[in-house]
């Protein structure tokens, strides 16, 4: 196979292209659709991930230790709380400083709170950070447990539920992947098989000259490459386009959902459309040609 | 070389085409095989090119044992071969030269051997005027003409030929075969499967005669021998 037989190879699979233009239309259409579809749910997955991350990152647990301990007691907690598996952070907020915080948060009426520095009603507490947003009810569970931890407060609530929704898209999306990647390979594997019919008298010629089965597959292998890479380039753009456009109309302005911005994930889309495009359509094309070469 | 011991060919139960055929062909020679219609000439053509795998005995081809060989070898096999039709089997969409140059590019050659090869056949084959022509703007006896250089192209060893002049007139037939004669001359093993037996008796060629799938006679010179026997 030399690299005059490249250019034969390049040549013969894009006149089959358009041999049966409508068949190779309609099946980069389908993988274009089954692209997009699975590229959506793909990005709402991200979405929501991001917002569960967003969440608990920014250290939404505040852990707060008994009224009763002093401060330095209530310091000395802070190893073992950093010893807790999967917790990554601790911040420890003597009850002096929470008052400062709140006076800040009450802004103009922070004289409301004056005179309470001599009586600090306030607990000292910590802010928690964890690694692993699987483990996260775990955790909590393991900061509760600490003696002298009184109360923790999370978005425990909502993390939970996110979770549950974003572990549903997951599954979605991967039956979604097989579903259409199924379809994509019926749809290729039609319209190769459309090629070799087109082709089914030149295939016996061929072999009855001496053509391996390779020389006589690689044209039909080479037009399921280009089907499948002009399906992924056009469902690519079609999928940037449209985030972009509902991202800019403001459903990210939605407090609930955290968008993924789309340029973080751009390479990976183009990567991932173009390598499961490439390997349904080599699959389909394999599939379809085997029949014809037993001659 | 070809050797063929004890082969039998069955088509299913019950329909034997071959019962039990031997023959020997060495390099370089020229061989008419003849018979009635349906007596297996081309089922043993089949065989020489491994289209057919024998039911039962041995048949070797130019050092490839076709009962026992790999799927994978086969076109190995066939590029030892020059296979020549009757309907001639050329690629319509593509120009005389290109279905020539085409067979060399199979086997990988390069494009300098190719552009001398190729006018070579096509002119020993006394079609190079007609090179940029389609099969279609092409006679009978034209295109098989370009078959045969199309056969020739790979320098195979043996030219095998089944009724290359079924679908030609007497004048165009006894043209073919002359070519074909003239290509033996220059040391290429041809064997031509026909029932025309006016074609035959102008050649004093070996002749190997089928009947009944098999072989009631083989010996130099003549149809109607076969006939009369
Ligand atoms: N594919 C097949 N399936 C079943 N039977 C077949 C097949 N091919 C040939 N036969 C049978 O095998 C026998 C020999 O056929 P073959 O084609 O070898 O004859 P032939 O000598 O070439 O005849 P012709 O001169 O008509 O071409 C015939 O009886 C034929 O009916
Ligand atoms: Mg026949």
């Amino acid at each position: 196979m030399n690299r005059h037989n490249i250019l034969y190879f390049f040549r013969e699979g894009v006149k089959s292209i358009f041999s049966h233009g409508f068949m190779s239309l309609a099946s980069v259409t389908v993988m274009i659709t089954c692209l997009l579809l699975t590229g959506t749910v793909l990005l709402l997955v991200l979405s929501v991930n991001l917002t569960i991350e967003s969440m608990v990152t920014l250290g939404d647990i505040r852990a707060y230790v008994d009224e009763t301990y002093t401060r330095e007691e209530a310091e000395a907690l802070e190893n073992k709380l950093r010893m807790i598996p999967n917790v990554s952070g601790v911040d420890f907020i003597p009850n002096d400083r929470a008052l400062e915080e709140m006076r800040d948060e009450f802004g103009t009426d922070a004289w409301l709170l004056d005179g309470l520095e001599y009586d600090n009603p306030l607990r000292h507490s910590y802010r928690i950070m964890v690694v692993d947003i699987d483990e996260y009810d775990q955790t909590i569970d393991d900061i509760e447990s600490v003696p002298g931890i009184a109360e923790v407060h999370s978005s425990r609530e909502s993390v939970n539920r996110l979770s549950v929704i974003r572990n549903v898209l997951g599954t979605v999306s991967i039956a979604l992947v097989l579903l259409l990647g199924a379809v994509a390979v019926v749809i290729i594997s039609n319209t190769i098989k459309l090629a070799t019919f087109d082709r089914r008298e030149e295939i016996a010629i061929m072999k009855m000259i001496g053509a391996t089965d390779g020389f006589i597959r690689f044209p039909f292998i080479v037009e399921s490459v280009i089907l499948s890479q002009v399906a992924a380039l056009i469902a690519f753009g079609l999928q940037w386009l449209a985030y972009t456009y509902i991202v800019s109309i403001g459903l990210s302005s939605i407090e609930l959902i955290e968008m993924v911005d789309f340029s973080t994930v751009r390479y990976y889309f183009l990567g991932g459309f173009m390598g499961i495009a490439f390997v349904f359509g080599v699959l389909g094309s394999i599939i379809s040609i085997r029949k014809f070469l037993r001659v | 070389m070809i050797r063929i011991n004890d082969v039998y060919q069955s088509y299913g139960p019950g329909t034997r085409a071959l019962k039990g055929i031997d023959l020997r062909i060495d390099d370089g020679e020229f061989v008419f095989i003849v018979g009635p219609s349906g007596s297996g000439k081309s089922t043993l053509a089949k065989l020489i090119t491994a289209e057919l795998r024998p039911s039962e005995g041995r048949v070797v081809v130019n050092d490839f044992n076709t009962s026992k060989m790999k799927m994978s070898e086969v076109p190995y096999l066939r590029r030892t071969l020059g296979i020549v039709f009757q309907d001639f089997r050329l690629i319509e969409r593509k120009t005389v030269y290109e279905n020539v140059e085409f067979a060399m590019r199979i086997v990988g050659a390069s494009p300098r051997e190719i552009k001398r090869r190729v006018s070579y056949v096509l002119d020993l084959v006394g079609i190079l005027h007609k090179a940029r022509r389609k099969p279609t703007e092409l006679s009978g006896g034209e295109q098989q003409r370009v078959a045969i250089a199309r056969a020739l192209v790979n320098n195979p060893n043996t030219i095998i030929a089944d009724e290359p002049t079924g679908n030609l007139d007497p004048d165009r037939s006894l043209e073919i075969m002359m070519l074909l004669q003239h290509i033996n001359d220059l040391g290429t093993t041809v064997i031509v499967v026909t029932h025309e037996k006016e074609l035959v008796n102008q050649f004093d060629k070996r002749v190997v005669a089928i009947d009944g799938g098999l072989i009631i006679s083989d010996r130099q010179g003549g149809y109607f021998q076969y006939e009369q026997t």
